[in-house]
């Protein structure tokens, strides 16, 4: 327990984070574990890597991690204090960010991309209402859109494009960590490489940490420095992204990484990359 | 995965279903403007003013000087539906922007009320639906006077709740999507929630809801005119003409009829309009890949 006592500041935690959903099936009610006793950290600076297949509860706990859903057991802890009642959700939220997963329902379909990229400004009062145009186009600039692209509705941009709008929206409040729920996976494979490359850039220029959440482990690999390995709601593996890749100690990560189409291929084509 | 939203119009309206969608349309739109134009130019049209008594004309049927004949009192009765129109169709106007105002204020505090609030506007939407109109309005014009603005706050009494549930059952479904979460996660409170992402997306409901209440409106106003309890004689309205012609419906049909008749064609311009209204808009978001 004292281990996990790193109570620095700007360190996000969950610690022992228990969530149970009611199931009903042929009358009877049934418990089911989404997430079973498990914690999390992330430290200023840093990528970790959330990993599993659908359903073992890694959206489940990053949810909780943002407040969007309740634990059953367990608590929040943000710069070493739990994060309790409304009033530190707001304060966590200024500095913890979410990407949702699915770029097409995480955007206001009836809403400009400009306004909607405005509006975290006006809701914090960021900055003068005359100078949030030019916030926003510096924004879109940044994740390599056009600044016209504020003048269009979401329905008249691209997946890729919409997830870029949603991650400028994220920063607009400058948030010092990010979590970013599987935000590639509804992409076209060259729009992911292009939206992963921006997020490695991003979090150099701005000083990220990131908690990136994916069931595709060359994902992981290319950009955590630290992966947990999530299975049916507990984390069975976790520690530096290189080690668990070499050096897998559970079954179910030496499951996954034999998955891999050209596994051992595609870590070489990296090695050369690096 | 994604691809499917950004496909167009796939397994969406095909070509002769979108005609006939805007043919019913267009005739209800065609329908209700020559409805709305004969009762805003009634004093143009009209050949005698609509409550012009000439006893030695009493009861003509339909005729070259008098097209829709005259009735008991021998008034020209195509002026008294041009006349009866206008406080028709302003009544039924006014009743229903205030139903659908209440309505919707309702509906979106069903939706986006804290815990308290929510259940118990559910209860009052709930016993509201359950009365019996009719009964109400016999109850409250015992109790006062009829006269117009009673007739108006009834007929708001008597729909606001059907407005309510369907905004409350948009709203609801729009706030269980991400693009809400996403909202709270940046810090936005309900009340901004509610009016700037989630009610534009009620707005297009509201329009169809409009159309088909005006219809409602146009029915029920006749309805209490016709029973005595609204619009009091001499001004004419369509139920109220109905009213004078009960009596002499086997000698004098044309009467009770003629306006019934108004009444019908634009009520019917109303319901065509607000089906294809609702189809559009159903079209629109299968379009917008809105899942």
């Amino acid at each position: 327990m004292n281990a996990a006592v790193s109570t620095s500041a700007g360190v996000l935690e969950a610690r022992n984070i228990v969530k149970t959903f009611s199931v009903r099936r042929e009358g009877r009610t049934r418990e089911v574990r989404a997430v079973n006793d498990v914690s999390v950290a992330v430290a200023p600076g840093e990528i970790v890597g959330l990993v599993g297949e659908s359903g073992c509860g890694k959206t489940t706990l990053s949810r909780i991690m943002i407040g969007i859903e309740q634990p059953t057991q367990g608590e929040v802890r943000y710069g070493g204090k739990p994060v309790a009642d409304r009033a530190d959700w707001a304060a966590l939220r200024r500095s913890v960010q979410y990407v949702f997963q699915d770029p097409f329902t995480a955007l206001c379909p009836t809403m400009r991309i400009g306004k909607a990229l405005a509006e975290p400004l006006a809701i914090h009062g960021l900055c003068a209402p005359s100078e949030r145009d030019g916030k926003v186009a510096r924004m879109l600039e940044m994740v390599g859109l056009h600044p016209d692209v504020a003048r269009r509705m979401p329905n008249q941009l691209s997946g890729g494009q919409r997830q870029r709008v949603n991650l400028a929206r994220a920063l607009m409040v400058e948030p010092k960590i990010l979590i970013c729920d599987e935000i590639v996976s509804g992409l076209d494979v060259s729009v992911q490489a292009q939206v992963l490359q921006l997020l490695l850039d991003l979090k150099q220029r701005l000083d990220l940490s990131l908690i990136f959440i994916s069931h595709d482990l060359r994902v992981i690999r290319y950009l955590c420095d630290r992966v947990l390995v999530m299975y049916l709601g507990e984390i069975v593996e976790q520690g530096e992204t290189a080690s668990v890749f070499d050096n897998p100690r559970h079954d179910y990560t030496r499951t996954l990484l034999a998955a891999i189409p050209d596994h051992s291929r595609a870590l070489a084509a990296m090695a050369d990359n690096a | 995965m994604a691809a499917p939203a950004t496909l167009p119009t796939q397994g969406g309206p095909g070509l002769i279903q979108r005609l006939r969608v805007n043919v019913a349309l267009g005739a209800g739109v065609v329908l209700l403007v020559i409805m709305v134009l004969a009762a805003v130019a009634a004093p143009l049209l009209a050949s005698s003013g609509p409550t012009e008594v000439d006893l030695m004309a009493v009861r003509l049927p339909p005729s070259p000087q008098h097209w829709f004949g005259t009735d008991a009192v021998g008034r020209d009765l195509l002026s008294r539906v041009l006349y009866g129109g206008r406080v028709s169709l302003l009544i039924a106007g006014v009743g229903m922007i205030g139903s659908l105002t209440l309505g919707t204020l309702m509906g979106m505090l069903a939706a986006f009320g804290n815990r308290f609030v929510r259940p118990a506007v559910d209860r009052v939407i709930e016993i509201q639906l359950a009365f019996p109109y009719v009964l109400l309005a016999i109850a409250v014009t015992s109790a006062v006077r009829p006269s117009t603005p009673v007739l108006i706050l009834l007929m708001v009494l008597a729909a606001w709740a059907a407005a309510a549930r369907v905004v409350r059952a948009i709203a609801l479904q729009e706030r269980g999507k991400d693009y809400v979460k996403a909202a709270e996660v940046l810090g936005a409170s309900r009340l901004r929630i509610a009016m700037l992402h989630v009610f534009p997306s009620v707005l297009p409901s509201l329009v169809v809801l409009a159309a088909m209440q005006m219809a409602a409106m146009i029915v029920f106003e006749a309805t209490l005119s016709f029973l005595g309890m609204g619009v009091q004689p001499p001004t004419p309205s369509w139920g109220g003409i109905m009213l004078d012609g009960k009596n002499y419906i086997t000698s004098a049909w044309w009467v009770a009829s003629l306006p019934g008749l108004a009444i019908v064609v634009t009520s019917l311009a109303l319901v065509l309009i607000g089906d294809g209204l609702q189809a559009r808009t159903e079209a629109m978001r299968a379009r917008e890949g809105d899942r």
